[in-house]
């Protein structure tokens, strides 16, 4: 996994209730479940890397079945990536 | 004012509307412009005036049983046709993509259809996209409350609802195209009254399989916002958007979702929402 720190993108607006949200990024709106959601909390703080993207998650939500942390946050961070709402640092 | 281009010899007529408060003027010419201001004028008499005071948008329209004239009107930018359906079709979606363009910004607009009770302005707001039967519905239950849109429920901050009673498009018998352009009156609808204020909003998911009687579940906001967010226009242009449809959605008790089969079971579902239930 390379040190890679992720950031938020900006968005035109967004709602939160019950940990889940809806986004609205580029004319489009996202409904994010409660761990997407968190990232993109987390994210809005500062830039963080895979590595510890997945351990904030595995002590709010528990470790992922199956996969480690880190593994589990990159694949969360790729979604959050296609859909416009996060990227790496230059 | 200028005449209207591409419209021939005939002296133009002009049909002021008032769609949800923006001012659309309609200037007809062509050789049959008389008979277009007529049927007009039938169709949009809930929607007659010249809206706010503000200078009139302009709609051109043209009837003419000159095809090539027409033709060569439309490369101008006129809604001509030598079918008088056809053109009363092509301008009520004119004039309301007109309103809406003008909106941008200041009202929430949602693609739905509104009823209201004659004696409180309480008004419910059925959202759906096209062919989710809103026009049915409005149909179905405008005869009970009072008739305020089946296109575009145009919506202020303070949860006012602006009318916008414009004709009803319906299918020509069993024709399985074009429409006509129905005027409320003629439809048996009740005028909307005054002081318009959401009080429910239901997402319409009506099916030719759907159940016999209504089935109303509440639907968490978030996906409520997703929902009315993507039958809403120009929603990018308002500020904070998401927190507007919230606002609403908070202010109406949440967001419903009613699955059904035939527009008339819908009455009882508004009765219901607006607390007006015999």
């Amino acid at each position: 996994m390379s040190g890679a720190t992720w950031r938020r993108t900006p968005v035109t607006d967004e709602y939160v209730e019950g940990g889940e949200s809806v986004v609205f990024v580029a004319g489009r709106l996202v409904v994010l479940s409660a761990l997407a959601t968190s990232v993109l909390a987390h994210l809005g703080r500062e830039p963080l890397t895979a590595d510890r993207v997945g351990a904030l998650l595995a002590e709010e939500f528990g470790p992922p079945p199956g996969e480690t942390p880190t593994m589990a946050a990159a694949t969360l961070l790729d979604r959050l990536a296609a859909e416009g709402l996060a990227e790496e640092t230059p | 004012m200028q005449p209207a281009p591409g419209t021939g010899q005939v002296a133009r007529r002009v049909v002021p509307i008032d769609a949800f408060g923006v001012p659309v003027t309609v200037r007809v010419g062509g050789s049959r412009a008389a008979e277009l201001e007529a049927e007009l004028a039938r169709a949009w008499a809930w929607c007659a005036g010249a809206g706010s005071s503000a200078e009139p948008l302009l709609v051109d329209a043209a009837l003419d049983d000159d095809e090539e004239a027409m033709a060569a009107a439309r490369e101008e930018g006129v809604l001509a046709g030598t079918d008088l359906r056809a053109v009363m079709e092509w301008l009520s979606s004119a004039v309301t993509t007109t309103a809406i363009t003008a909106r941008a910004g200041r009202l929430l607009m949602l693609h739905g259809c509104a009823v209201a009770d004659p004696a409180s302005g309480a008004t419910a707001v059925l959202v759906g996209p096209s062919g989710a039967g809103k026009t049915t519905a409005a149909t179905a239950l405008g005869t009970r409350f009072g008739y305020v849109t089946d296109e575009t429920v145009a919506i202020r901050e303070d949860l006012s609802v602006l009318a916008y009673p414009k004709p009803l498009s319906v299918r020509r018998g069993e024709q399985l195209v074009g429409k006509v352009q129905r005027s409320p009156a003629e439809l048996g609808l009740l005028p909307p009254v005054a002081g318009l204020r959401a009080a429910a909003v239901i997402l319409l998911d009506r099916s030719d399989t759907g159940p016999d009687l209504p089935e109303v579940e509440p639907v968490p906001t978030v996906q409520a916002l997703a929902w009315l967010g993507e039958q809403s226009s120009f929603l990018a242009d308002l500020p904070r958007p998401l927190q507007r449809l919230a606002a609403l959605a908070d202010a109406v008790g949440g967001v419903r979702r009613v699955r059904y089969r035939e527009s008339a079971a819908l009455l009882g579902v508004v009765e219901t929402a607006l607390g007006t239930a015999p």
